[in-house]
């Protein structure tokens, strides 16, 4: 097993805590190279608000909701959700950028 | 005309004569209000050949259908002309109550023409308008002029609207925008400039007694209702951050932690500000220290806008208004400040003075680097300091751009002219689109569908926006926006979203970019059966006229690209190293292509113009 970070901004934070906090941190044990995808989809299925807002089961991909980061880097440009995980690694999830 | 206040005052100022005009009700139904009407007033009325100070240019102040209604945010208008920056179009809107009197006082718009021999503003009631001197207030900033209107009229703070220029307007300052309601501005492009050239410093409205009528008013409310309810955060929590906090989290809960942050001239993406620093320019700190006072718009549930006083520091004192994200960002991160204070202060001299505070944010911060890096120095900038974070020198410069002062002349031209002008490698520093323009307050470096949207767009200003449900359009709810494809794909396919949404008279903000919500809103307005595709069309049709509007005044294909900084490739931050501009021709095409339009000049072809009724455009263009 690996441990990875999660960290969540803003209303985000309902996915793991009752009241909203500007920044939520979240550490979970993902299986070695579990990816990213793999991930969310697990988190999505125990919690409705990570359902509602980041992963979407029923096309197994991101909400347009939200905007995700692996090891400060926009997932689009790492693998995406085929990302693989490993000890250590760091996702940051913020809310979509709306505006211009 | 269920919907309409059923007629458009048209002001011709080198008669001294206004008249009422009626447009008929397939014209409306073709191009709805606001940002509909605004396009085909311009590209009708503004020939070749009229350059944007000539008395002929036109500007269109417009609201739409739900304008004054009780859906939320029904104050906002759309004020289109031919700007100084890109010489071509520029449509801007502002919220606030302007809209709304407009409609109160019988009218759905204001068409200006002419120029004036001495100064003047309009004075709008229920019973007509006049032109009155305005010679006693040259020199005012917004918010003076708003007082002194009101004073001598004898109108209470919300017994009028007025949307005015200040001394930026009248010294024909490029970056010069129409304020309206004390901090609500359209800015882009410069229409301030536009005002100042016909020497129309304002035109006040009444809060006039008019109602329009609407077809299905109880369907009407509920859709009202509904808007309320989802602002208010039922089943969206990211709609209720915005009800309680407006844009004042941008900085601290998106674009800092999400890297799409401008900082120091886009130098970088990293911010160097101390945890607490940041804090400061969240929501929860600054509605907790800088004592807001409700300032809302028109049918506006949300606790956004407020007045707000200074807590602490050298400003200490000074009321504001309360900044959105743009300005924080243009006078927090874009020019070197950490001090939240200073950034409010900043922004809001700029809404004063009678400034577009995204243009003035990319001016500042090309003019500092160049300080900086020793292309300008104390003499060129008749002795202020430009350096990253130094806000009292910011300030001074900021009033000597409103007033053309010394070095402030040079930066009233805007960010494109103003690099030029310094010279040397200031133009490798400037923030812009090829037309002219500066842009918005992300980094879209890293947001490439805004920096593509921004370059290709025709009222400068963004056209499309990412708010737009992508399932309206078919495309999926995700997709990947660092893959050429997909950006060019959105852009063009939620093109229409906009410009629709900026035409039936209503804030962004609270009424989304769902076409299919402002349909029904319309339907229930007007009575008629409008539909979904109608509504597209509304929203190409401006899209279409822009373009060739622009193309007819000299803007062609090669001037839809971003400046060498702009379209430059991150050195750091979450995409370091990823840059666009490789790409760029093969999306400019691909974008043509999906727009209908030719390849090589980017006219819209004719089967396309025919499509949406525009055949006389298309024998302006084809011949």
């Amino acid at each position: 097993m690996a441990k990875v970070k999660l960290q969540v901004i803003s209303w985000l934070s309902r996915a793991f805590v009752a009241t909203e906090v500007n920044r939520y941190d979240v550490e979970l044990e993902v299986a070695e190279e579990e990816t990213v995808g793999a991930l969310f989809d697990r988190l999505a299925a125990e919690n409705k608000v990570f359902a509602d807002y980041v992963f979407d089961r029923s096309t197994q991909n991101l909400t347009g909701r939200v905007s995700v980061f692996f090891n400060n880097r926009m997932l689009e440009l790492v693998q995406g959700l085929d990302t693989e995980m490993k000890d250590g690694d760091f996702i940051l999830i913020v809310p979509a950028y709306s505006g211009g | 005309m269920n919907g309409y206040a059923g007629k458009f005052l048209r002001v011709d100022l080198t008669r001294e004569k206004l008249t009422d005009e009626v447009f008929d009700e397939a014209t409306l139904r073709a191009y709805v209000g606001g940002t509909g009407i605004g396009a085909k007033v311009l590209y009708d009325e503004v020939p070749p050949g009229v350059a944007w100070n000539d008395p002929e240019n036109r500007v269109i102040l417009a609201s739409g259908p739900l304008g004054g209604s009780t859906i939320p945010g029904s104050g906002s208008y759309t004020v289109t002309t031919k700007g100084p920056l890109t010489n071509g179009a520029s449509v801007s809107q502002a919220n606030g109550f302007f809209g709304a009197y407009l409609r109160f006082c019988g009218y759905d718009g204001v068409i200006v023409q002419g120029a004036a021999k001495r100064w003047v503003y309009i004075h709008i009631t229920e019973n007509g308008a006049e032109l009155k001197d305005a010679s006693h207030l040259l020199g005012k900033d917004t918010w003076e002029t708003d007082d002194l209107i009101k004073g001598e009229l004898g109108r209470k703070e919300r017994a009028m609207s007025i949307a005015c220029i200040g001394p930026a307007g009248e010294n024909l300052v490029r970056v010069a925008a129409v304020c309206n309601d004390k901090g609500h501005v359209a800015g882009h492009n410069g229409p301030g400039a536009v005002m100042g050239s016909k020497k129309l410093k304002a035109i006040a409205v009444d809060r006039g007694r008019f109602r329009p009528t609407y077809s299905d008013s109880k369907r009407l409310t509920e859709i009202a209702k509904g808007i309320t309810t989802k602002l208010r955060g039922d089943g969206d929590p990211a709609k209720a951050t915005f009800f309680n906090f407006g844009t004042l989290n941008g900085v601290t809960q998106q674009a800092q932690p999400g890297g799409w942050l401008p900082v120091k001239n886009y130098l970088t993406q990293i911010y160097d500000i101390s945890p607490d620093d940041l804090e400061r320019y969240s929501g929860k700190y600054i509605r907790g220290n800088f004592e807001p006072k409700p300032n809302p718009c028109w049918a506006c549930p949300c606790h956004h806008c407020h007045m707000m006083k200074i807590p602490y520091g050298p400003y200490k004192g000074e009321i504001v208004e309360e900044q959105e994200y743009e300005g924080f960002v243009a006078f927090g991160p874009v020019t070197g400040q950490t001090d939240v204070a200073a950034t409010a202060v900043l922004s809001n001299d700029v809404d004063r003075w009678g400034m577009e505070v995204n243009e003035l944010g990319y001016l500042m911060g090309m003019a500092i680097e160049c300080y900086e890096k020793g292309i300008i120095n104390r003499e060129d900038t008749d002795g202020v300091e430009l350096k990253w974070g130094n806000a009292p020198a910011t300030r001074e410069m900021l009033r000597k751009i409103a007033f053309r002062d010394g070095f402030g002349n040079v930066l009233a031209e805007g960010v494109m002219r103003a690099s030029r002008l310094i010279g040397g490698e200031a133009p490798n520093m400037a923030v812009h689109t090829m037309k002219g323009n500066s842009v918005r307050g992300h980094d879209h470096r890293v947001l490439w569908v805004e920096l593509f949207d921004t370059c290709t767009s025709s009222t400068g200003t963004i056209e499309t926006h990412r708010g737009s449900p992508k399932d309206q359009y078919g495309m999926p709810a995700e997709m990947n926006f660092f893959d050429p494809d997909n950006v060019v794909d959105f852009v063009a396919k939620a093109k229409s979203a906009t410009p629709f949404s900026d035409s039936i008279g209503t804030c962004r903000f609270c009424v989304g970019l769902d076409t299919r919500n402002h349909v029904e809103a319309v339907r229930a307005a007007t009575g008629w059966d409008f539909t979904f595709d109608e509504a597209v069309g509304v929203g190409l049709r401006s899209v279409n006229l822009l373009r060739a509007f622009n193309l007819r005044h000299g803007i062609g294909p090669e001037l839809d690209r971003p400046s060498p900084r702009y379209g430059s490739t991150p050195v750091d931050g979450v995409a370091a190293g990823v840059g666009i501009m490789p790409h760029w021709d093969g999306m400019v095409r691909n974008y043509y292509q999906q727009m209908g339009w030719d390849p090589k000049t980017s006219k819209p072809l004719p089967e396309t113009l025919k499509n949406l009724g525009l055949e006389q455009v298309a024998v302006d263009l084809w011949g």
